[in-house]
């Protein structure tokens, strides 16, 4: 979506435009679960975390200023929400992705869902695995497309510190991989 | 060891989708705490507007109908730091900016039929593309050629003519009726000024606000929401522009106030579907003089009025499911002498006689109206068998407002 549409869908929300909302909900929907999702490691929280998200959105949009992407906008969201969960819950994480079963994969033939099915299984559980700050960095970067600048800005650090937090993130995820392929 | 950018690919390829029940609940609570808020917070109970369009860009856009509302007003909101001008007045710069050129060449695409009107769409045509070049002189309606695939019309500075290619139809009139492109949003001085005709007359329909262009200079963009001229049942509604519920976003060059761009969209229940879109502008470029002439096959035929027949009273008294019934059955006979009493033109294309020559009638439906078309004017639905085995179901155009008073064919094989 560009940000001439994004920005027209605000303005049309704004107004109060139901159908304004249903676009930027099925646009946004399933980037923010996943990044949601891995961020918490539960679905559950992740659905919550998304109505909270969107609602908020909703109750603000009177004075709702776009200043950059939407989708970068509604991910800063989910990622301080996140945040908020996680402190709430700190201690108490469940199990990584307990409905691994709904995620959804790319690839056609049985044996080849096989083989990334266990990769992704494989690497959902690495995510959990990551520091908070690595995590978001890589899933910023790699799954809504930010800009490190903005994840920087996200994060409070510099630009520097948020590629070398990704760098970090997915050292990590490759070591994780790796011993576990080993074991 | 597990490549780096296998990983990347890995995390880009972790997918989550919400399961329907969850995606129906969420949009369910949205859409509810929406109509709630909508209850609470009715549009128009904003802070105060100088602070709105002060901040950003996006705020302008809603406010800018607020904006042009005070433009008009002449209530002065802004100062020369804040340079934010209503829609009316930079439609109105634009038209005067359009005045000043010497040339222009727009080329754009839209979802029509190749040699159509230049205004009929379909939203799920393929886009055609369409070129306007214009020459100004010292004459009122200077020069100009508007082509499309199938057809092209050229004013020469004494008059134009019309010629649709596959049949060889040929129309000349004197001097430059509108109607060629009144709909066609390509003679931009025109659509110009009525735009800032109609943002001055509806100015919440117009919002506008500024932007970087990649070019580095500054934009100007301002959207225009317009509700269908007909009803939502209504036969004509999304076959035209003018007759859906559509958005035209224009982008201007904020110092020249020349337009960069324009695209329209018209609203479904669904969806958004681009019809209309701006792919090449022009201005004050070398047109070769070739352009305003238009050389005619040999075998042209001519539009012309309908002539008074010496039985008219016959076909004045039809209804329109009569005429329609009358002109397919001489179709269907190859009877194309009566056919042509039907048609306003000086003789029947092969073309027309190849494709519906003994064709049958299954079935002729009752005729209705349209609040879009005119208002001496019937669509009537119809079934036929052509010769080449294919049924074709349609509805018939047939309008009535020519000084023979019988039904002429207007549209709808």
């Amino acid at each position: 979506m560009t940000m001439l549409e994004d920005r027209y869908l605000v303005w049309q929300l704004k107004r109060g435009s139901e159908r304004a909302l249903c676009r930027i909900y099925n646009q946004y929907e399933t980037d923010l679960l996943t990044l949601a999702t891995h961020l918490l490691g539960r679905t559950d929280q992740a659905q919550d975390v998304l109505q909270d998200v969107f609602l908020k959105f909703i109750e603000s949009i009177d004075s709702f200023e776009l200043k950059g992407s939407l989708k970068g906008y509604l991910a800063t969201c989910v990622v301080n929400r996140a945040r908020d969960y996680l402190r709430r819950a700190r201690g108490h994480r469940a199990e990584p992705l307990e409905t691994a079963q709904a995620v959804e994969t790319r690839h056609s033939s049985p044996l080849q869902e096989a083989i990334a099915g266990e990769q992704q299984q494989r690497l959902r559980t690495a995510l959990v695995e990551l520091p908070d700050e690595q995590r978001e960095a890589v899933l910023l970067h790699l799954q809504m497309g930010l800009k490190f600048r903005d994840i920087a800005h996200m994060q409070g650090v510099s630009g520097k510190t948020a590629w070398s937090r990704y760098r970090y993130g997915l050292d990590r995820l490759r070591s994780l991989l790796n011993g576990q392929a080993e074991t | 060891m597990k490549p780096e950018r296998d990983i990347e690919e890995l995390v880009r390829d972790l997918r989550h989708p919400a399961d329907a029940e969850t995606h129906d609940r969420i949009l369910g609570n949205l859409l509810s705490t929406l109509r709630q808020h909508k209850k609470q917070s009715p549009v128009g109970q904003q802070p105060t507007l100088r602070r709105f369009v002060m901040r950003s860009p996006i705020t302008k856009l809603a406010a800018a109908a607020l904006v042009a509302l005070a433009v008009v007003l002449s209530v002065p909101l802004f100062t020369k730091s804040t340079p934010t001008a209503s829609a009316a007045e930079i439609f109105y710069q634009a038209a005067q900016a359009v005045n000043k050129l010497t040339s222009f060449h727009i080329r754009v695409e839209m979802r029509t039929p190749p040699g159509d009107n230049f205004a009929t769409i379909g939203l799920d045509y393929d886009f055609v593309p369409i070129d306007f070049w214009k020459q100004f002189t010292d004459d009122e309606w200077g020069q100009w050629r508007l082509e499309e695939p199938g057809r092209v019309v050229v004013m020469d500075g004494r008059g134009s003519t019309m010629l649709i290619k596959p049949s060889h139809v040929v129309e000349s009139v004197d001097r430059s009726p509108e109607r060629y492109w009144r709909e066609s949003l390509v003679e931009l001085g025109s659509v110009m000024t009525r735009e800032a005709k109609k943002a001055t007359e509806h100015p919440a329909d117009f919002s506008s606000y500024r932007e970087q262009g990649e070019d580095g200079r500054e934009k100007v963009v301002i959207a225009v929401e317009a509700q269908a001229r007909v009803p939502e049942t209504d036969y004509l509604r999304n076959k035209y522009i003018d007759d859906s519920d559509h958005l035209k976003i224009y982008r201007f060059d904020a110092e020249t106030k020349m337009l960069e761009d324009l695209q329209i969209y018209v609203h479904t229940d669904s969806e958004e579907v681009l019809v209309f879109r701006l792919v090449q502008a022009e201005y004050n470029i070398d047109l070769d003089p070739g352009l305003f002439s238009l050389e005619l096959p040999p075998d042209v035929i001519r539009l012309k009025a309908l002539e008074i027949l010496p039985d008219n009273e016959t076909y004045e008294a039809m209804t329109p499911k009569e005429a329609a019934t009358a002109f397919f059955t001489a179709c269907a006979t190859e009877d194309w002498d009566e056919v042509l009493k039907f048609l306003g033109q000086t003789e029947v294309a092969q073309r027309f006689k190849d494709y519906l020559g003994g064709l049958e009638i299954i079935e002729i439906g009752e005729p209705f109206q349209s609040s879009g078309y005119v208002s001496q004017g019937w669509f009537i639905p119809y079934k036929i068998r052509l010769k080449s085995g294919h049924v074709k179901e349609h509805n018939l155009a047939l309008r009535k407002d020519n000084p023979a008073g019988r039904f002429q064919l207007d549209g709808g094989i």
